[in-house]
């Protein structure tokens, strides 16, 4: 399966080369990945590649959290019919409100390439 | 607000969360070993705490040698490009899922969790709060402290 452009937004260096890692693990062809540390340059990201057709986002980070990004995703017509996956350690309790922002799947990290595989099979 | 805490299931649950989260981050082996109040400050050259505000304040803390973090950052990276520049934050990711696996192994599916930051930790100045769990483990001939505490807030 062919993901194009994936997004990763994710403070963490080392968290973004793991989530890189399990996609490529789980077998996805990826045209690409591109990088972001926050929501504001995800947002900035996106605008600047308009190819970017996955974005995996964590939730916790500092500037803009995920949340709100995906909030800001799914408002704008040009972007809302990206599909956004969460991965993060919080997010116990909180996935139907994530979803209901649209998120198209939530992963507990740690991440791995089989969780990788199930979030991603959602996506047509 | 710690009173109503389980210190046993606390241990236990802290104990799961680091040996998951080495095997599966670090792919490491964290042994538990028998607690050391009197082991040497002078191994612990790496300190890192997050704080938790949701469904308890607290704080989990880890110390190490600066040597199991560049074991880690070797077993994950290699000679990678970006590896060196960024091999503080390793550690901080995996302090950050740790807690997160903690939580939600005491409390359950369900428990709106939250986090703070996790960061680096510098000197204790009187903030450390009160321990409420200490636990030592063996990372391949490394030692490793997780301290679980409550947080004294500055106002």
């Amino acid at each position: 399966m062919d993901l194009g452009e994936v997004l990763i937004v994710d403070d963490s260096f080392t968290s973004r080369m793991i989530i890189q890692r399990c996609i490529e693990m789980a077998g996805f062809v990826v045209g690409g990945f591109r990088y972001a540390e926050n929501g504001l340059d995800a947002i900035a990201e996106i605008r600047e590649h308009p190819l970017i057709s996955v974005i995996v986002t964590d939730i916790n980070m500092p500037k803009m959290d995920g949340q709100t990004f995906l909030r800001l995703l799914k408002a704008d017509p040009a972007t809302a019919s990206i599909p956004a996956i969460i991965v993060s350690s919080v997010v116990e309790g909180s996935n139907s409100e994530l979803h209901s922002l649209g998120a198209l799947a939530v992963i507990k990290k740690p991440v791995s390439p089989a969780k990788i595989l199930e979030a991603f099979g959602g996506i047509a | 607000m710690n009173e109503s805490l389980d210190t046993t299931r606390i241990e236990a649950s802290l104990s799961r969360a680091v040996r998951d989260v080495m095997a599966e981050m670090a792919f490491i082996d964290a042994e538990p070993r028998i607690h050391d109040p009197a082991e040497a400050g002078a191994s612990w050259e790496s300190r890192v705490a997050i704080d938790a505000l949701k469904p308890i304040s607290c704080r989990l803390e880890l110390r190490s040698p600066a040597s199991l973090i560049a074991r880690i950052v070797d077993i994950l990276f290699g000679d990678e490009a970006g590896a060196d520049r960024n091999q503080g934050d390793s550690i901080l990711e995996i302090l950050n899922v740790m807690a997160g696996s903690f939580l939600a192994d005491y409390y359950g599916p369900g428990a709106e969790i939250k986090l703070e930051l996790p960061q680096y930790v510098y000197s204790s100045d009187g903030e450390e709060g009160e321990a409420i769990a200490v636990l030592d483990f063996d990372v391949e001939g490394l030692p490793l402290r997780a301290t679980l505490s409550s947080i004294r807030y500055r106002y």
